[in-house]
């Protein structure tokens, strides 16, 4: 029996792509308007706005750190503003931040998430990935690149399981085949698996396709308390569980690479549930590279071990199939928006669980597991998530 | 050796500067608590098993496998990038820890994961020399 604290009450997203015009305070405000009019709330009953870190953007980290978001976005009533992260796991350290503020007696918590990219050259964002992802003093001044660690992570995990490329490459057909259900995915061209495996090879054995793409976007949502939410919206969404775990800083140090922890904090938010594998409807999967949607697939319990592979190459989680998973596209077709990823993830649960997903709405969705994860794949949040209390 | 090396180099916290030195000398070190004999590579200030401060620089074998690996061939950051195609690897230490380096020698298919490598020292300037590996 759950007893759901927490619940989201409206989204909002801009489109993701290349709009080196639109500033992220635009990005920001655009996707606070949409979800304060899809919650249909009084914008001055929010009193907490949070604001994602973006990466590599300092000026838009000061003006978030600066208080700009409730002036602009005219929260008369907010009593708390800060700038939180930890890297891609924003969406769940800012939900805990949120949480956390909701729990001191806040109202209403919004929180926003705002990047551009596309002014920095393909050189700066190249090193700064490259930063952002390595270890200065004992990676960096050997090459390594987040392409590089998630290539060594796809051959580590295909000599662990057996699963071929072409399985993996599978993973990027089913995200791309997602994508174009979605009106502010990036990439809008089906995708074949030929395509996949016949592009540039980037970092063995990940080819071109199977590295997402930099872009700009953002997303919003405003979380409350499950009593409140129940009284404001026709379908708040409740979080029914939660488990985190933290893994390492370099992936050397990644007790087992190839699982990272990830199944403790998935078993966690299905045991606070009091649900399963078999009762989810959709998982959405915040993973960036493909092995990894795998092999989070695998700790989540929907396949055996080494067996997520071929449940992808057959279909089974693309559109019509039994098991949806990344509905929005994830990273490698939505787009990469940097700590955005898991916040545009959320966003996408929330959309799909109160029946708002458009095209791309898994009929009939209760129940839904999202996971999200940050810096060199280190560490594992997980959410079960309903439009119902159990 | 080149003087126009410009590449990123290794910036030493305090407490890896015996590491530094000693690849300077070409010795692998390793460091190792006194008071529980753990190996933390990368060192930190202070074990990160028991809190001690107490540790000796060990000589590593130099030997290890490979663990896993990947090569890069396009997107490696700009410094890098007239080395492509480069293979970089986490190399499982006979001593117990798993360290990210570059393997050096070899062509891309002849890397294998469980491969034997030996350690050897590459002095990219004067003042640093990077632990690379070579198959055996
Ligand atoms: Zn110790």
């Amino acid at each position: 029996m759950s007893k759901a604290q927490f619940a989201i009450i409206g989204t909002g997203e801009v489109p993701c792509g290349m709009y080196p015009d639109r500033t992220p305070l635009e990005i920001a405000s655009w996707a606070a308007y949409k979800a304060i009019k899809d919650a249909g709330i009084n914008k001055n009953h929010i009193d907490g706005v949070l604001g994602a870190m973006s990466i590599m953007d300092n000026d838009w980290n000061t003006e978030v750190t600066f208080g700009r978001l409730p002036e602009a976005l005219g929260i008369k009533n907010c009593k708390t503003t800060a700038l939180v992260s930890s890297g891609g796991a924003s969406s769940n350290s800012l939900r805990k931040t949120a949480q956390g503020l909701l729990l001191a007696g806040h109202e209403m918590v919004l929180v926003i998430h705002a990047q551009r990219f596309s002014t920095f050259t393909p050189g700066q964002l190249a090193e700064g990935f490259a930063k952002a992802g390595a270890d200065p003093e004992w990676e960096i001044p050997y090459g390594m690149s987040f392409n590089a660690l998630s290539g060594m992570l796809a051959e580590r995990y295909m000599y662990e399981t057996g699963t071929t490329i072409e399985q993996i490459a599978s993973v990027c057909v089913a995200a791309r085949k997602w994508a174009l259900l979605q009106d502010n995915a990036m990439n809008k061209k089906a995708l074949t698996l030929e395509q996949v495996l016949g592009s540039k090879m980037i970092s063995t054995p990940l080819t071109a396709y199977m590295c997402n793409v930099l872009a700009d976007g953002g997303s919003a949502f405003i979380m409350t308390t499950a009593e409140r939410a129940k009284k404001l919206v026709d379908k708040p969404v409740y979080i029914l569980g939660e488990g985190s775990e933290y893994s390492h800083r370099n992936l050397t140090k990644a007790k087992d690479l190839t699982r990272m922890k990830a199944k403790s904090a998935i078993d966690l938010a299905y045991q606070q549930a009091g649900l399963g594998p078999k009762d989810m409807d959709i998982a959405e999967i915040y993973a960036s590279y493909p092995m990894l949607t795998l092999i989070l697939f695998e700790e989540m319990g929907f396949c055996k071990r080494g067996e997520a592979g071929k449940f992808f190459m057959e279909g089974h989680t693309s559109p019509g199939g039994r098991m949806p998973v990344c509905t929005n596209g994830e990273a490698l077709s939505f787009g990469h928006t940097g700590t955005g990823v898991g916040i545009a993830l959320f966003v996408e649960s929330v959309r799909q669980l109160q029946g708002k997903a458009g095209r791309a709405q898994v009929p009939g969705a209760r129940f839904l597991v999202e996971n999200c994860g940050g810096g060199a794949f280190m560490d594992t949040h997980c959410s079960v998530m309903s439009n119902q209390l159990l | 050796m080149s003087n126009q090396y410009n590449k990123p180099l290794p910036n030493p916290q305090r407490w890896s500067q015996d590491f530094w030195k000693g690849t300077q000398d070409h010795k692998f070190l390793l460091k190792k608590c006194k008071e529980c004999g753990n190996i933390d590579h990368p060192p930190y200030l202070y074990c990160t098993e028991c809190m001690s401060m107490e540790h000796i620089w060990v000589e590593a074998s130099g030997k290890g496998k490979i663990y896993t690996y990947s090569t890069t061939y396009l997107g490696a950051p700009p410094a890098f990038t007239k080395d492509q195609p480069f293979t970089l690897a986490m190399i499982d230490l006979a001593e117990g820890p798993r360290m990210l380096s570059k393997i050096v020698g070899a062509k891309a298919e002849e890397i294998t994961i469980g491969a034997d490598v030996e350690a050897v020292f590459e002095d990219v300037t004067t003042d640093t020399t990077l632990v690379m590996f070579r198959l055996v």
